[in-house]
Formats: C-alpha cells, sequence, structure tokens
C-alpha cells in the first residue's frame, strides 16, 4: 500500500517488549551518523596511515636476513650469529616493542583525537536541547543510555587502536614465521589495552561532554584533562623525583598498564626511549576504572530530571 | 470525568508528592483519575504540570504516593510503561544534527519496533504530521512548527496508546496552532488518549473533552469542559458609569469576587447561585457608580480557570 493511502494507521501488531538492545541500538545509529563528517572519516581512516607505514618498514626489513638479525640482536642483550640462536623470548621482545611503539605512540593519540570529534557533541548536545529526555521517555533505563552513547565512541576507538597493530603484528608474522608461536599472547595484550582505553576514554569523554551544553567547550575541557595533566605529572616528578606524581596523568597511566601487560624491560636507548615504569598496573588500572565510573555517574546525575 | 462508566482509567494516581528537595514540594498530594479521552492539564508557571507528566511517564519516582498508567504502576521502572506511551516535550529536544527520519525511526527502534518497521513507520508518521517533503532534511534548520510537529512524530512512531503533550502549539502561528491542534483531534479519534500539558486556555477549549486544573502541585478542578463552565455560581458582566475598580472593591465588600475585564472594561461579577441581583445594586449605591448595562455572563475556560487559581490561592 502506498504511503499517502496508509498513513497513519494504527498498527496491527503493537511493539510489545522494549528493545532487545538499546546500547546497540544508539551505538549504531550515532555511530553511523557521527561518521558521516569529512573530518571524522579522515581521521578515522587516516589511522591506518603509520600501521601502513609500519608495515612498509618490516617489508623492506625483513627482505634482508641480516638486518633481521641485527634486530633481534638489539632485543636481545646478549650476541646472535644466527636464527638458531633466536629463541621465543626475543621474538616475543621484538613484538612487545613494536606493539608498544605502535599502539602506545602514535594509535592512542588517534585515539585521544577521535575521542573528542566524536564523544564531545554526546551529550552536550543532548543537553542543550533536551533530548536526554527524549530518550528516557522510551522504554530503556539512563544506564541504557550512558552505554549506548559510550558504544558510539568506543567501538571506533577499539577499531582504530586494535586493528592496525593486530595487523602489522600478523604481517611480521607471517613475513617471520618463526616469530609466530611467541607473538600469540600480544594478541590478546592488543586486545585487552585496545578495549581498556576505548572504555575508559569513551566514559571519561561522556563525562566531560555532561559539564557544558557546548560540544567546543566539552572539547577544550577534553584537551586540558589529558595535556594538563601529563605537564603537572612530569614537573612534579621531575622537580621531586617521587614517580608517584605519574599516576596523576591519564597519558601515563595507560603507559604504565601497555608495559605491564606487555613485561616490557629496559633496553638499548638507542633502539626506544622506554620510560623507567617503577608501578605495578594495579593502581593505574584503578584510577582509570575508577575516573570512568566517576564520569558516568556524572553523566547519570545529569540525566535526572530536574526542577522546573 | 468518566466518558464510559465501564472503561478502565488510564490515569489513577493518589497521594503523590515529589520534593525536589528546596523546601518545596513540587506535587503536594495530587490525586488523579482520567478515562480515556482528550484530557487538558492546566496550571500556571511552576504549578508542577511537567513535573506530574514525568511522574506519569515514570522518569521521576514520587516520593509518597503511587498509582497506575495504563495499568502499569508508575513506581516500577517505567519500561514497561513507556512501550504504551508517547511523549512530546516542551523542549526543542531533537536528536542532534540526524535527518528527521533518521531520529524519528531511532525513536521507534527504541521503542521495540524492528529497525525495518520503525523505518516504515517513520516515514508514514512523517507523512502524517506533514514533514513528508522534509523528512530527509535534519532538525536543526526546522522552523518552530516543523519542529513541533517533528516531536509530535516521534511521540507517535511507536502507536503508543496513551499521548503526553507538553505545550504541542508553543511558539506557534495561528495556521500552524490550527493544524497542530487539527492533528492531535484525528488522533484522539482514532483511539489514541491524550493529555495535554498547557497554560494556553483557548488550546483546552479547542481540543480537550476534559481538564484538570493544577496549582501549587494539587488538583484544584478537574471535570468536563462543558460542567465546568456552567459552573456552580452565576456569572454577571456589567458595564458602569464611574468608576469601575471603585465598583468591583465595592462588590468585594458585600462577600461577591469581582474582577474589571481589562479588554471591555466590564465587571465580572460571580454570585452564588440563585441569589438574584440586589447586591450589585446595593454596592453600585455604595461605590456612587451608576449601572448601564447588566448581562448575564458566558463563563468561559479562562473564567473557571481563574477563579480555580484564586480560591487554590485564598485556601493556602
Amino acid at each position: 500500500m502506498a504511503i499517502h493511502e496508509r498513513i497513519y494507521q494504527r498498527l496491527a501488531v503493537r511493539p510489545d517488549k522494549p528493545a532487545p538492545r538499546p546500547m546497540a541500538t544508539l551505538g549504531r545509529v550515532l555511530g553511523q551518523h557521527a561518521m558521516r563528517g569529512w573530518r571524522t572519516r579522515l581521521l578515522f581512516y587516516g589511522a591506518f596511515v603509520p600501521g601502513l607505514v609500519f608495515a612498509l618498514i618490516i617489508y623492506f626489513l625483513t627482505r634482508n636476513e641480516e638486518r633481521v638479525l641485527g634486530l633481534a640482536r638489539q632485543f636481545a642483550l646478549t650476541e646472535i650469529n644466527s636464527f638458531e640462536d633466536v629463541d621465543s623470548e626475543i621474538w616475543y621482545r621484538c613484538g612487545a616493542n613494536l606493539v608498544y611503539l605502535l599502539l602506545g605512540h602514535v594509535q592512542v593519540w588517534f585515539a585521544l583525537l577521535l575521542t573528542a570529534m566524536v564523544g564531545a557533541p554526546l551529550v552536550s548536545e543532548d543537553l542543550r536541547t533536551q533530548a536526554a529526555e527524549v530518550y528516557l521517555a522510551r522504554p530503556m533505563a539512563p544506564r541504557d543510555y550512558v552505554a549506548g552513547k559510550a558504544w558510539v565512541i568506543a567501538q571506533r576507538l577499539f577499531v582504530v587502536l586494535a586493528l592496525p597493530t593486530i595487523l602489522v603484528l600478523a604481517l611480521g608474522n607471517l613475513l617471520i614465521p618463526a616469530s609466530f608461536v611467541a607473538s600469540l599472547p600480544l594478541y590478546l595484550v592488543v586486545v585487552a589495552f585496545s578495549a581498556l582505553v576505548a572504555t575508559s576514554n569513551a566514559l571519561l569523554m561522556l563525562g566531560v561532554s555532561a559539564l557544558t551544553r557546548s560540544a567546543r567547550y566539552a572539547t577544550a575541557i577534553w584537551f586540558l584533562i589529558y595535556f594538563v595533566s601529563w605537564i603537572v605529572s612530569e614537573v612534579l616528578v621531575g622537580s621531586t623525583d617521587n614517580t608517584v606524581f605519574e599516576f596523576c596523568s591519564w597519558r601515563t597511566n595507560q603507559h604504565i598498564v601497555l608495559s605491564e601487560m606487555l613485561q616490557l624491560e629496559p633496553l638499548h636507548e638507542e633502539l626506544l626511549d622506554l620510560p623507567s615504569i617503577e608501578h605495578s598496573m594495579l593502581p593505574s588500572l584503578l584510577i582509570l576504572i575508577g575516573c570512568a565510573a566517576l564520569a558516568s555517574w556524572t553523566v547519570l546525575r545529569r540525566m535526572q530530571p530536574r526542577k522546573v | 470525568m468518566p466518558a464510559d462508566n465501564c472503561a478502565q482509567p488510564i490515569i489513577d494516581v493518589r497521594g503523590i508528592q515529589v520534593d525536589y528537595g528546596e523546601g518545596r514540594l513540587a506535587l503536594d498530594g495530587l490525586g488523579l483519575t482520567l478515562e480515556p479521552g482528550c484530557h487538558g492539564l492546566l496550571g500556571v508557571n511552576g504549578a508542577g504540570k511537567s513535573t506530574l507528566l514525568r511522574v506519569l511517564l515514570g522518569l521521576l519516582r514520587p516520593h509518597a504516593g503511587g498509582g497506575t498508567v495504563m495499568g502499569e504502576s508508575i513506581g516500577g521502572s517505567g519500561e514497561r510503561l513507556r512501550l504504551r506511551v508517547g511523549y512530546m516535550p516542551e523542549s526543542d529536544a531533537h536528536l542532534g544534527d540526524l535527518p528527521a527520519i533518521e531520529s524519528v525511526a531511532l525513536l521507534g527502534e527504541l521503542s521495540g519496533l524492528s529497525p525495518v518497521e520503525s523505518t516504515r513507520r517513520a516515514h508514514e508518521v512523517l507523512h502524517y504530521c506533514g514533514l513528508g517533503e522534509a523528512r530527509m532534511r535534519s532538525a536543526e534548520g526546522f522552523s518552530a512548527g516543523m519542529r513541533q510537529r517533528l516531536k509530535l512524530a516521534g511521540a507517535l512512531v511507536h502507536d503508543p496508546d496513551l499521548l503526553f503533550l507538553d505545550e504541542p502549539a508553543n511558539g506557534l502561528d495561528p495556521a500552524g496552532r490550527e493544524t497542530m491542534l487539527s492533528m492531535l483531534r484525528e488522533v484522539s479519534a482514532r483511539g489514541v488518549s491524550i493529555l495535554v500539558s498547557t497554560h494556553l486556555l483557548p488550546d483546552v477549549r479547542d481540543l480537550c473533552d476534559s481538564v484538570v486544573i493544577v496549582s501549587k502541585g494539587r488538583v484544584v478542578r478537574s471535570g468536563r469542559v462543558s460542567e465546568l463552565i456552567s459552573g456552580l455560581s452565576d456569572l454577571w458582566r456589567i458595564q458602569v458609569e464611574g468608576d469601575s475598580a471603585c465598583y468591583a472593591r465595592a462588590l468585594e465588600a458585600e462577600g461577591l469576587t469581582a474582577h474589571t475585564d481589562s479588554t471591555r472594561g466590564d465587571v465580572v461579577v460571580q454570585c452564588p447561585p440563585n441569589s438574584g441581583t440586589k447586591a450589585l445594586f446595593r454596592a453600585a449605591v455604595s461605590a456612587g457608580v451608576g449601572i448601564r448595562e447588566l448581562s448575564p455572563g458566558t463563563k468561559s475556560i479562562e473564567d473557571v480557570f481563574f477563579e480555580s487559581i484564586e480560591e487554590s490561592h485564598g485556601h493556602s
């Protein structure tokens, strides 16, 4: 029947139960819409460029056996003369440092920018237009609203963080099959760390977005939190020599978690300038999860009906 | 105000109390029973209309009291209740810069419709609400009237049995208001019950079967519009020669309720039923004015509203 003939007929079968997964529905529809902007698309697809560069480097490196052995020597801290001398631990170290470099030093920047671009308007716009009331007038709980909005950011962050790293790691394993078994735990680390950063960044951004009715202010607050906490932490650690101040920085906490997950060991300085991590992963993990929980609570609090 | 004595009430709440924590009760033991039909919720700003709608939607849990809406308790999570209820808020409430079709379809999906069904339905209700041509555009560029119609489409998409409308004709020009009201009349005729919260009294007169007047968080009067207008008291409209304000004061000294109609300059007086007109002439003598014209006044919904508000202020 054409639309003009059936305009507003009562439904023969009306929905008798709420949407099974409001979080997924919100995440899908709002996520698709967020990706329509050319800036977001440029940033999202641009995040694969470093992975491509890394892949090319690995490809050209592995074409020369001597270069591979030279690299293994750097990680081994012992003398290596042939492939027989390279054990699984050395292959693991090679992979772990590659993951640390790509995931911890490159992809996290894309994640930082993408979080701001996708996440800043998610709650602040709803507060401006009071659209939260429209969502909550549907059969969904406030926690579904928060989870759905977080899902919009988190799924894109996860892709940007995990996918390029996994592809580069897989290419390395393909070109050096001997490294495959030793690298298997790295895949798990990449997935776990990406999920942690994606979730904690997403929830923190929602909390920030819930503080204001302007997406621009939310973006500014997000960068302030990230950079000011980093600078303050560096200054305090530098001036007091007390590494406990490293916990003040959102960025450093993520680095501590990644290094501990990868069980990185100090290397030759010329290869990679790793920070000396003196803490266990647990406090940083608790700080990231705690901040994310506090941010979620902030959003839920802002959703509550107010006096009119 | 039963429309049909056999019908189950769509709303039945008792002793609802909501305290926003500033020492003033937004709802103060409010009780309300409404049968299926179209009802107006009237009250001055801050009377508790929007708070009541939020309580009825299950968005705000009352501190005391309880009841049912469409047979579902308002004390629970409210998710089952909101399946059967559509809500059109007063605020702009558009979903970011989503195109109209996508925002309405999203609301349908969140209400339990499948993605295909909700998209099909979104097209239908947007055509129904007169936004067929504009359905691919974002609400950011819509006029006030189009935004109101978009909100109505969002409220209708899952085919609710009960609609809560908060100021549906707010900000509309006369033509837009008439279009909105005629759409609502049609929706009501299709068997959807409506509760309209508004302070635009003509909307209630033109749309609703019955009216509930709320003041200071309580229901001060409710009933069928026709019954309320016929009223309990006699109404007189008097044109005087002299100081009408002085005459109104003299009438009040006689124990009558009187006010000056600022548009026509008449004095409008409410007298107890069958009390005659002697008191009116006594007041004219004491005020030193002459009565030019004395005519039985027709009570309007405005008179009922102001009378109720004055009564509630008098009681408090």
